[in-house]
């Protein structure tokens, strides 16, 4: 087992690469750390979507006790990133926060497994000052 | 007991169904005034407002195909109420209208052959009119070499004879055909003119600053251009619009 942490840097390098050249490659089995949207039915709305890293480090040794683990976070739900990782398109971090924070003023983006329909929240179109 | 339940013209609804007109109304007007708020800002700035603001020409869209929808079901039973009243017309009408082209062709051909002989008589009498003038001169002279006042009398009266008949003669000749009852109208041939065209470049010259050449010429253009071919005599334009 790699004992050593991977670095931020080698983390979220595909995701870098990937938000630079929308063409960069991606395996389809293999997900990459970094921040995301997708929708989780045909014309529902936009759901943010994080895949980070969880590891266990030993506090003495800095050194990991057990391999890494990828988690995605998505609508508060911890998820295997395999299932949904085809469907990910990258964003950045700020899309990111900026897609949770709509959920507060367009609140039928809760609903992330319905289609959106657009000419029932017309309010939630309105400049929001 | 006042029955409040019937008002004005309920016995006479709208063709379409009020409710769903006034819920596509209240629609439009809910999408209009959030348009109205975003005017109001001026100038998108963020990719924020930008996002919220393409949702909702989104809507815009949808409701707009919404009510085309409707007025087009709304539309329907009164299109095909149209159609079958044309449909039940069209028989009578057809065979009316094919009796009356017949009986024109035979009244043209018959006010044709009119004209013609009315043509030939004018001739005629423009003929004889021609030799009483002559004999008026000849008359007249005569009677000035002879100094014969009565002959120069007799020779005015043969000339204002021969005056009259040239003016007969003279009047534009017109066929026409009355009506027999005094119930229809007086027909007669009507000229109709077109043109031939004998060459195509020489008219396209002739036409070629008129507004309607130049909306036939625009839009083949704009056609071919964007089908990737070259047109001379045209620069390419391009205008970025959102869409």
């Amino acid at each position: 087992m790699i004992r050593q942490p991977s670095s931020a840097a080698r983390l979220y390098d595909w995701h870098r690469r990937a938000l630079l050249d929308p063409s960069t490659p991606r395996h389809d089995a293999i997900p990459e750390c970094g921040w995301y949207r997708c929708r989780l039915v045909k014309g529902g709305p936009w759901v943010a979507v994080e895949i980070r890293v969880e590891r266990d480090i030993d506090g003495d040794t800095g050194e990991l006790t057990a391999p890494e683990r990828l988690v995605a976070i998505l609508d508060g739900d911890r998820r295997d990133p395999r299932s949904i990782w085809t469907l990910l398109r990258p964003i950045s971090r700020d899309e990111h926060r900026a897609l949770l924070a709509r959920r507060e003023t367009i609140p039928a983006m809760a609903a992330t497994m319905a289609r959106f329909d657009l000419t029932a929240n017309i309010n939630s179109m309105r400049p929001q000052r | 007991m006042n029955d409040t339940s019937r008002g004005i013209g309920d016995n006479r609804p709208p063709p379409y169904d009020p409710d769903i007109l006034a819920a596509l109304d209240a629609k439009a007007r809910e999408i209009a005034d959030a348009a109205g708020d975003w005017m109001n800002l001026g100038e998108i700035t963020t990719e924020e407002d930008a996002q919220r603001l393409n949702d909702l020409v989104g809507a815009a869209t949808k409701v707009e195909k919404a009510i085309e929808e409707a007025r087009k079901t709304a539309k329907q039973p009164h299109m095909d109420a149209g159609k079958a009243v044309d449909e039940a017309f069209k028989a009578p009408a057809g065979i009316v209208t094919r009796a009356k082209d017949h009986a024109k062709r035979l009244l043209g051909a018959f006010l044709q052959r009119k004209q013609e002989a009315a043509r030939r008589e004018q001739e005629r009498q423009q003929r004889e009119a021609r030799e009483a003038a002559e004999d008026a001169a000849l008359l007249a002279a005569q009677a000035l070499a002879r100094n014969d006042i009565v002959g120069q009398v007799t020779a005015e009266e043969a000339k204002k004879r021969a005056d009259d008949l040239a003016k007969a003669a003279a009047l534009e000749v017109k066929a026409n055909v009355q009506s027999a009852s005094g119930a229809g109208r007086t027909i007669s041939l009507r000229t109709q003119v077109s043109a031939k065209i004998t060459s195509d470049a020489a008219v396209f010259m002739h036409f070629r600053d008129h507004p309607d050449v130049r909306e036939v010429l625009q839009r083949l253009a704009n056609a071919a251009l964007r089908a990737g071919d070259a047109v001379p005599g045209t620069e390419r334009v391009e205008v970025q619009v959102a869409a």
